[in-house]
């Protein structure tokens, strides 16, 4: 287990990281235009790409190679706690739009293994990302504020 | 003569090697990421084909065909041993069922000298018992073997009867041709013993009069205690023995009060059909099929192409409507890793046993050589391998 100390150490940093330059993830045009062009098959989605909904109902498509990262593959475990394995329909993470564009971001910053490691924690040891994006919205600020 | 010779002396330099054949590359079927398969093969009674892919991070599904010789003599009688064992919690019992299940079923039939209804419960009862006494030994050291348990699917075609056991989830169905028309029915074989179904619930009820709580709707599934979908298994013995219901095994699998009678059971509902002309073949599959695939759409699936490479075309098609539900291509889904890959399907196995009427019909005393084949291969990497696993004893005489 990593100390409380260093976990505040390592927040810190990557709060300062976020802060630094909150980039918006730019979200593939036919993702979002596909449901809109919903015929009788599923909505498409581009190569490469998986699908996920968020507790705020936004429908996201990201490549999957971010399913090899930490913080997806806690998001998947929590999402399973909170909802059980979907048996008929898409993937719900127990999150919002927002914390995932700042997961994303942290991730395309190469933030290092531990660093990714201690934002799972953190997400676990927070107010597990509750459904509302009320509380979700709360439980972010927390995460930023608690260093 | 000299291939005798060479046969006595490959039993004994490789005392397992008679479970498996060698002759060429292909006989253990092929791997190809995830997917394992077996396109093609013959059984006493016919053809097969065989398909797993695999979604945990350690397969949880096992499963076998055993073609042959049914009793521990070579005089049979003769027949084909179908399992499909749908592990939960981890790959322990369902390794151990692959491991003694059939080698029980053979020591019974050749005490009774006939396949019959009993044999193949008693051989589910040695199983089960046999599980348990390792749980018991392995308890010290790892406790959490206790919530390790399995679905247990088998089919048994002997003397032109089917015989079809079942605990748990896993499914068999049918293809039977109707004459008139010639379409092919769909007639699911196996009773399942899912919460879901509302008969299995009042069972649970009946059997639990005095607990109000013996079935919890969770995440909109329900669940015996709130624990698990199923009511029937090999394993779990968390749920059937009250003394390894507790510390340390981990406290979200220990029951607030302690139970007397066993909640979960390990007694199969077993069935008995004569085979006639017109059944075409059975689809056995664990539930990572079933709940991708409707009976029907299953049976119109290997009806409608050609026998080789039945199981692959089946476990493709649930892929390609897992895709679908989430919203994904097919391609795609299958480059996802084990592990994260039972966030978008679970393990699959299928096993299609073609049914050819005259070698059906035949007496089950025509003499033939044995065929044993394993679900997902038998090079498994020796990391994947469960600490638990007990080595085969051969013949288990």
């Amino acid at each position: 287990m990593i100390s409380p100390k260093k976990l505040i150490k390592i927040a810190r940093k990557w709060h300062r990281l976020a802060a630094l330059k909150r980039k918006r993830i730019s979200l593939p045009r036919s993702v979002m235009e596909a449901d809109n062009m919903r015929q009788d098959v599923s909505p498409k989605v581009e190569k490469g790409h998986f699908v996920f909904y968020t507790a705020d109902q936004k429908r996201l498509a990201l490549p999957l190679s971010y399913l090899n990262s930490h913080i997806f593959r806690e998001l998947l475990e929590m999402s399973e706690e909170e909802f059980g394995l979907p048996s008929n329909g898409p993937i719900t993470l127990p999150c919002d739009a927002a914390f995932i564009e700042y997961a994303v971001s942290l991730i395309n910053r190469r933030v290092d293994k531990e660093m990714e490691k201690a934002l799972a924690i953190s997400i676990t040891s927070s107010s597990r990302c509750s459904l509302s994006y009320y509380h979700q919205e709360q439980s972010n600020q927390q995460l930023l504020c608690s260093c | 003569m000299l291939s005798g010779l060479m046969n006595f002396l490959r039993a004994c330099l490789w005392p397992r090697s008679d479970r498996y054949v060698h002759s060429n590359s292909d006989t253990n079927g092929r791997q190809d990421g995830l997917l394992w398969y077996k396109d093609h093969g013959q059984h006493v009674n016919g053809e097969f084909s065989m398909a797993v892919v695999q979604a945990n991070n350690l397969l949880e599904d096992q499963s076998q065909l055993e073609s042959g010789s049914l009793s521990t003599h070579e005089s049979g009688p003769f027949g084909t041993f179908v399992g499909v064992y749908d592990g939960h919690g981890g790959p322990e019992t369902a390794r151990f069922i692959n491991d003694h299940l059939f080698q029980h079923l053979k020591r019974f039939t050749s005490e009774q000298q006939s396949m019959s209804v009993d044999v193949i419960r008693k051989a589910y009862q040695a199983t089960e018992e046999g599980f348990l006494s390792l749980v018991t030994k392995q308890w010290p050291m790892n406790p959490q073997i206790a919530a390790v348990g399995s679905c247990c699917l088998v089919g048994v075609i002997c003397g032109g009867i089917l015989y079809i056991a079942n605990l748990g989830d896993s499914r068999a169905v049918l293809g039977r041709v109707v004459k008139a028309t010639g379409e092919v029915l769909s007639i699911q074989l196996s009773a399942e013993h899912n919460a879901c179904i509302e008969s299995v619930r009042q069972e649970l009820h009946s059997m639990h009069p005095d607990d109000s709580q013996i079935v919890v709707l969770k995440h909109n599934v329900w669940r015996v205690k709130g624990l698990i979908q199923v009511s029937r298994s090999i394993g779990d013995v968390y749920l059937k023995k009250a003394e390894f219901n507790r510390e340390p095994l981990y406290a979200k699998f220990r029951l607030r009060e302690p139970f007397r009678k066993p909640i979960l059971s390990a007694d199969p509902s077993i069935s008995v059909h004569q085979l006639q002309p017109h059944d075409q073949f059975v689809i056995f599959a664990s539930d990572g099929l079933w709940e991708h695939l409707s009976n029907q759409e299953a049976v119109d699936i290997v009806q409608g192409h050609p026998r080789t490479g039945s199981a692959r075309r089946l476990v493709k098609a649930a892929l390609q409507e897992a895709a679908k539900k989430r919203e994904m291509r097919y391609s795609d889904l299958k480059k996802i890793d084990r592990g994260v890959r039972r966030h978008f399907h679970d393990d699959i196995t299928v096993i299609v046993v073609f049914l050819d009427t005259n070698l059906v019909s035949r007496a089950s005393s025509v003499k033939c050589s044995n065929i044993s084949v394993r679900g997902g291969g038998v090079s498994l990497p020796p990391n994947t391998l469960a600490p638990c696993t007990t080595p085969t004893e051969a013949g288990s005489t």
